[in-house]
């Protein structure tokens, strides 16, 4: 058997001895030092995550004063849709009637500004959805109540639990973001006034950095309390480090984006190296200098956004006239070649456009507008090849989120002005949008969180080709608001809760006319049955393109090995055709 | 001189007991035994340097190997992140080298797949824990082990792994 094989070779794969001899010397004196200045690193530990107890407790304080405090009134109770649609208004009224950003934000805090109509229509529902909301965002600064040493104990530990883990985000992604989380979010911890909030908001205009600016103090007001804590507790503002990987901690200096094209790219950190202190270690800001200069190299003229569409464009332009829609989280698994893509479509008489568009399969991993986890693998299509490139596409491998529609021939294609890279930040999900050319402003629901010049493009999937993203928001609160306010218009969803459904076979020509009887059974499989519970018992070479067509499917007896034809409708079988040459069938990959 | 001592103990021990695992997950993340000999290296230094209290030894044994794969994944965005002279000297004149046909044939994967096959079939972690690990979906570690024992049957000719066929 080879995995047998594999261990005994794998068992063979060892360090040399003299290797293990000079690493155990270069241990003993690296935990010499460590343990010879145990007042320089074991505080530090500490140290580090001080900020998180101290963090913990104002949080606490915090949560327990809105409860209490009557800022804003609604506060207790507004769902981060509702902020936002407030947001919206209260952007127009500052437009109508002139407010700078301090009057918008004492208007909001004194109930000044009345919510919109339409958020109007939504407070039902939003009350509904209150509840939910101020119960998850309660759960997630939710930090155990225990007494001091049992929370120092714990978060020494070597691996941070989920607590932990959220705490950082608080410190980490709110403040990281730089981009005026708090009504002095211009402002540094030690008060200095910070460029970076600026860089890129400005390239968006007022308007924006408005609607940022009062969402932040609504919807992140436990954001600001983080961020409050986290300034009087730590004298080194972070704002840089999201976006830095932990590599790039180690020279503390902030990468400076190249120019579009030239390839030299920001990339993110999916987790921290290690569970602990250098987590928190924050990088020195990039000086105004810097920014400056990321800012000029950075040449947003090269992005064409002339046509530029809003969310609601989007939404009722784009979105309205699709058929089969879906929000979810996905992730690449292979981008297939041209000539593979064409030969999975052979006797299907389907034209999917190769030569411009690249064919992946993915992982659908959530489901949004169902609330729910799915792990099915589809086939999804995008513009964009290696030889025919637009910005940013092909995509590269990782994670996204988007809105989807399922086109004519099953597969998925992502809504371009929706469409958002997933980075993970200190444990949270982070969509940035992907630019897309007349997607440039999008901003569903204003949450907008800003970026730093750092964030604006990461590595490349084709040379010379990086993504480069142009807002980001946190995923929870993007899809939240995608899934509330899509679902108002009654679109027909695409149902990713069929798992496994197979994949139409390259070449085997469909065997109409060969329905069986419903006495055949193949190992145990017959007709009538549905696919779903019989995939235990077939082997299925391969998955799903179209969950609602008729399919023929490789399938293989374990015990047997050879191929059996499954034609599957609407999730049945409807015929089984044994004993097929495993060399009529070409393998799709 | 009796922490020293112990701590002299436990080096000893664990890296008699460990350091191997690591250089075997940094050799299929990087496909390299220096690079890899590099990484174990690290590692081990950063245990000194943090001295984590663990809970078990699976909780240590864990730790190394997430540490380790975090390392490997760093290196390579520096590599891959940089696709001019600096991949071309570190990576194309590096053949996969194996110790066996069916390791070379391991090796030959991209390295999402070498480390979802070495965690499963040889550390015998279960996909709910390489999920964990490697910070990705469970669903997505299970595409990821099915394709490639696919592609292992095509190299290899035979199956990769009969019983979970």
């Amino acid at each position: 058997m080879k995995t047998t094989e594999y261990k005994i070779e794998v068992s063979s794969l060892k360090l040399r001895e003299s290797f293990k001899e000079e690493l155990k010397q270069k241990m003993l004196a690296e935990a010499e030092k460590t343990l010879s200045e145990p007042e320089e690193h074991k505080p530090s530990i500490v140290k580090s995550y001080s900020k998180y107890i101290a963090l913990a407790a104002c949080l606490l304080i915090a949560i327990s004063a809105v409860g209490f405090m009557p800022l804003g009134g609604k506060i207790e109770s507004k769902s981060a849709d509702n902020a936002s649609a407030e947001n919206d208004t209260v952007q127009n009224a500052a437009d109508a009637n002139g407010f700078d950003d301090g009057e918008i934000l004492n208007s909001i805090i004194n109930d000044e500004i009345e919510a919109p109509a339409e958020g109007a229509e939504d407070y039902a529902d939003m009350e509904a959805e209150a509840v939910e909301e101020v119960e998850s965002v309660e759960e997630a600064f939710d930090t155990p109540v225990e007494s001091g040493e049992e929370e120092t104990e714990k978060l020494l530990s070597a691996e941070p639990t989920e607590s932990e883990q959220e705490d950082e985000i608080v410190a980490e992604t709110n403040p990281a973001s730089g981009n005026g989380f708090s009504p002095e979010g211009s402002r540094d911890y030690d008060g200095n006034y910070n460029g970076a909030d600026y860089v890129y908001v400005g390239g968006e205009g007022s308007a924006a950095y408005s609607a940022a600016l009062v969402k932040n103090d609504l919807t992140g007001a436990e954001i600001s309390f983080g961020t409050v804590t986290a300034q009087t507790l730590e004298s080194e503002p972070v704002d840089i480090q999201v976006g830095i990987t932990e590599s790039e901690t180690e020279s503390t200096e902030a990468e400076i984006p190249s120019a579009y094209g030239d390839g030299d790219a920001v990339y993110f950190d999916d987790d921290s190296e290690e569970f602990v202190p250098e987590a928190v270690d924050a990088p020195e800001p990039a000086d105004a200098e810097e920014i400056l200069e990321a800012e000029q190299i950075f040449d947003y003229n090269s992005l064409n956004y002339e046509y530029s569409m809003e969310y609601y464009d989007v939404r009722d332009g784009v979105i309205a006239d699709l058929d089969k829609i879906g929000l979810i989280k996905f992730e690449i698994l292979e981008a297939y070649d041209t000539e593979d893509a064409v030969a999975m479509y052979i006797g299907r008489d389907i034209d999917i456009d190769t030569d411009t568009r690249t064919l992946y399969s993915v992982n659908v991993n959530y489901d949004y507008f169902e609330s729910e986890e799915v792990g099915v693998e589809r086939a999804l299509i995008n513009v964009g090849t290696a030889q025919v490139q637009l910005v940013g596409r092909p995509l590269m491998e990782g994670e996204y989120v988007a809105v989807v529609y399922e086109n004519s021939d099953g597969i998925l294609e992502p809504v371009p002005q929706l469409l958002y890279a997933v980075h993970k930040v200190r444990g949270v999900d982070i969509a940035y949008h992907v630019y897309c050319p007349d997607g440039f402003m999008v901003d569903p629901g204003s949450t907008n969180m800003g970026l730093v010049p750092e964030e604006y493009e990461v590595v490349t999937s084709t040379d010379n080709n990086p993504e480069i993203y142009t807002q980001k928001a946190a995923v929870s609160e993007l899809t939240h608001y995608l899934r509330r306010n899509i679902l108002r218009m009654e679109p027909t969803l695409i149902d990713f809760s069929k798992k496994s459904v197979p994949k139409t076979s390259a070449n085997v020509n469909y065997p109409t006319g060969m329905l069986a009887s419903e006495n055949d059974k193949i190992n145990g499989v017959a007709v009538g049955d549905s696919l779903d519970d019989s995939l235990a018992a077939l082997y299925l070479s391969d998955y799903s393109f179209a969950p609602d067509c008729v399919l023929t499917l490789n399938a293989s007896d374990e015990q047997g090995g050879w191929y059996v034809v499954v034609t599957v409708k609407d999730g049945v079988i409807v015929s089984i055709e044994p004993h097929i040459e495993s060399d009529d069938i070409l393998a799709v990959e | 001189m009796q922490a020293a001592k112990d701590i002299g103990i436990y080096i000893s021990s664990v890296v008699d007991k460990y350091s191997d695992m690591v250089y075997r997950a940094a050799y299929h993340a990087l496909c390299d035994r220096h690079y890899a000999e590099d990484i174990t290296q690290e590692v081990f230094l950063k245990l000194m340097q943090t001295l984590p209290d663990f809970e078990s030894d699976e909780h240590e044994k864990a730790w190394l190997l997430r540490v380790t794969l975090n390392m490997c994944k760093s290196y390579n965005r520096k590599v891959y992140s940089h696709p001019t002279e600096e991949l071309d000297e570190t990576l194309a004149d590096q053949k996969p080298v194996g110790s066996g046909p069916v390791t070379e044939a391991v090796m030959s994967l991209p390295d999402k797949y070498r480390n979802v096959v070495y965690l499963h079939y040889f550390e015998g972690y279960k996909l709910n824990e390489i999920g964990e690990m490697l910070g990705i979906n469970q669903n997505t570690v299970a595409s990821l082990l099915m394709r490639a024992r696919k592609k292992l049957k095509e190299i290899l000719g035979e199956e990769f792994d009969d019983e979970n066929n």
